[in-house]
């Protein structure tokens, strides 16, 4: 079990955000959720982790084995569809690897150390803050349909989509603003438009094991970079 | 901390209630001050300028001047308010900022700056002095109600400030999560500290009050001083539309009889049990309930009480066991047409953009001069055009009552029904639930609200 600075964890998005960009879907893409699974097994996120990493197994089968069985539009849509969806994969994983061991405190702590300004750092710590309420609010709407006979399966919202999408409008519209407004209410009655430093409670601070993460995902993204451009060069030259 | 306001008036932008009238109240340091009166009596208004949310968070017309030991407190930034005011509001749910206990705790120091060392020196001295050691490092969103506003208390008192604000802190708790409240306040009450504290619920404060404020409509009623407060008979208060000042818990109601059953229909749990994954949340349930009779349903939190409602909902199945109606098994899907659940925080469940709409939304069958009799019951006729959003809380739930009355649902389900209600609407309340049960309903109330449970039950049921 390792923990890294928030800071590290923002250089990896970004050099993942740089790998998306740069290399082309392919056996590089699987080396890279892997080096992603180990990180995330490591910062002590074991179970979802690996259920990211399965899931992204079993879409990288069916573009192998089903893909190639099927033809016409279907062979088009699937196609397109497992593109963009292993496009997105490393940061999509990442980033929930991240909110998952990212204490708020912690972030808002690292973000002053870089000296970024207040106004940006406090949106984003809300956010990080109201996803486990928005989930937690969404399971009560969830129910409150259901109790009126509103169903969330395909079907239903085939034949009534007004019904489902003013039953999901209202309620979402009105418990956001209203969490958001306590929420807020709340951060500045224990001062959190205090304009001196922030401290944290925790050391925040890079360490080796900080740069060993960085370096390996720096290494990767240079092999991979490397790879593909001689691939590409082999290519030219037939 | 000395505070005092003088010809302070204040009114909401685009609201009528929570506004003051030429207000003048002088607190001394050391003060525990109790403020009661009905909703939008005003209460709350004055907490709020107290830590500075009013004229800065909310908007509103603010005037006359209020001072803190002598300086005007527009002349405070918040953040210089916040290590001076400690605030703990009502909802435990949306009251602090951070998803695991230790950083909730540590928020406000970390705000102001101090030093790693001092607040970790502070964070051992807090779980020492507030008995917090079984809180520590938890996912905030995992603690029962109690414990959640126990760590909202504990984050303010690690900034140690000098004036402590509540508003509302026991409409969430149970009676136990409500004794770990008020231990909280002795200790800052024996450490000299000022109090405000604005409720609904007065019992456990009783011990503790140097005054009471009474306010109503924006101006201060009365005045009582502490003795006289706890002298107070119950029917006073109530006649003043106040709670009671006593401690008491509602006797098993089976020697006051119930009233009489006209129909031999029932709902039975007949060996219910529950799982969640490999946790048991109910054992082995055995239970009738009744038409016509009002069933409540108490236990300490985390007994399964909404388990039991989300059961009877037909949102989850029993893994052993049934629920029976005269003998035979009801499956989930029949529950669902049978039941309706009226929800904690009841913004879940309006969906329309009018209330006549909400009546509507969902019953094919039903006429609009059947609803407009159904809003009249409920005194939500006046209100048919309006959007559900700009009712009061009380309306919203009586609003949800009907729409249940409307979809002809025969079991009706409250989850804490009275939670944040004052004492005319949580008598409103208890009418409402003996009316429902002449109509023949099954009503079964999960509540920890002795006061109420007292007014409306025929029966009680306790988990344990």
């Amino acid at each position: 079990m390792i923990t890294i600075d928030p800071r590290s964890k923002l250089i990896l998005i970004f050099i993942t955000v740089l790998f998306s960009m740069l290399i082309p879907t392919g056996t590089f893409t699987c080396i890279w959720i892997l080096l992603i699974t180990l990180l995330g097994i490591l910062l002590g996120r074991v179970r979802k982790t690996l259920r990211a990493a399965v899931l992204f197994a079993a879409l990288w089968i069916v573009s192998v084995y089903v893909l190639p069985q099927l033809d016409g539009t279907a062979h088009t849509s699937l196609l397109v569809w497992l593109g963009l969806v292993f496009k997105c994969y490393p940061c999509c994983m990442l980033a929930g690897v991240i909110i998952g061991t990212t204490q708020i405190s912690e972030f808002m702590a690292a973000m002053a150390k870089w000296n970024v300004p207040r106004e940006v750092v406090i949106p984003l710590a809300i956010m990080f803050r109201y996803f486990p309420a928005l989930k937690e609010d969404w399971g009560h709407i969830k129910d409150a349909m259901a109790l009126r006979g509103i169903s969330f399966s395909p079907l239903y919202f085939f034949k009534n989509p007004s019904v489902v999408i003013d039953a999901l409008y209202l309620p979402i519209l009105v418990t956001a603003s209203k969490t958001a407004d306590e929420l807020s209410a709340s951060a500045i009655t224990r001062g959190i438009e205090n304009p001196t430093r922030r401290t944290s409670r925790l050391d925040i601070k890079f360490r080796l094991i900080d740069g060993a993460v960085v370096l390996i995902f720096l290494i990767t993204i240079v092999v991979a970079v490397i790879g593909t451009s001689s691939g590409q060069l082999m290519e030219k030259a037939h | 901390m000395n505070i005092d306001f003088e010809n302070v008036s204040f009114s909401y932008s685009g609201r009528e209630s929570g506004a003051l009238k030429d207000l003048n109240l002088k607190i001394r340091h050391g003060e525990f001050v109790l403020l009661v009166g009905e909703s939008g009596c005003g209460k709350t208004t004055i907490t709020r300028m107290l830590n500075g949310l009013i004229p800065g968070f909310y908007n509103g017309k603010l005037e006359g001047t209020i001072s803190i030991d002598g300086r005007t407190i527009s002349d405070y930034k918040t953040y210089e308010l916040a290590s001076m005011v400690g605030s703990v509001f009502q909802n435990p749910k949306t009251q602090f900022f951070n998803v695991d206990t230790d950083s909730e705790i540590t928020f406000g120091l970390e705000n102001a700056g101090t030093p790693q060392k001092k607040i970790n020196a502070i964070l051992d001295k807090v779980t020492e002095e507030l008995d917090l050691e079984t809180l520590r490092g938890k996912d905030i969103f995992k603690l029962s109600g109690g414990e959640k506003q126990k760590i909202a208390f504990a984050s303010v008192y690690a900034s140690g400030p000098d004036l402590y604000l509540m508003d509302e802190p026991s409409a969430n708790l149970d009676s136990v999560g409500i004794e770990g409240l008020k231990e909280c306040l002795e200790k800052i009450k024996s450490e000299g500290k000022t109090v405000v504290i604005a409720e609904h619920r007065l019992y456990y404060l009783t011990q503790l009050v140097d005054r009471v404020i009474c306010l109503k409509n924006g101006r201060i009623e009365r005045e009582i001083n502490g003795d006289e407060f706890r002298a107070i008979s119950v029917n006073s208060l109530n006649h003043m539309g106040l709670r009671t000042n006593q401690f008491f818990k509602t006797r098993v109601k089976a020697e006051k009889g119930f009233r009489k059953i006209t129909l031999d229909e029932k709902i039975s749990l007949q060996d219910l049990s529950i799982d969640y994954g490999k946790i048991r949340v109910l054992n082995k349930l055995n239970h009738d309930f009744y038409k016509g009779k009002v069933c409540c349903v108490t236990g300490r939190n985390g007994v399964g009480k909404s388990t039991l409602l989300r059961a009877m909902s037909g949102f989850i199945k029993g893994s052993e066991g049934s629920i029976e109606q005269n003998g035979k098994t009801l499956s989930s899907k029949e529950l669902k047409k049978k039941a309706f659940m009226v929800m904690q925080d009841v913004n879940y469940q309006l969906f329309a953009d009018s209330v006549m709409n909400e009546c509507l939304l969902g019953t094919e069958t039903k006429s609009e001069d059947f609803a407009e009799k159904v809003l009249e019951e409920f005194g939500l006729l006046e209100f048919r055009n309006l959007h559900p959003n700009t009712l009061s809380g009380g309306q919203k739930q009586r609003l949800a009552i009907a729409v249940s009355l409307m979809m002809d649902k025969e079991i009706l389900l409250f989850d804490e029904p009275t939670s944040g209600l004052d004492y005319k609407n949580m008598r409103l309340c208890a009418n409402f639930m003996k009316r429902l049960s002449d109509m023949n309903k099954i009503i079964i109330v999960v509540s920890h609200d002795e006061e109420f449970i007292d007014y409306c039950s025929d029966e009680i049921y306790q988990l344990s």
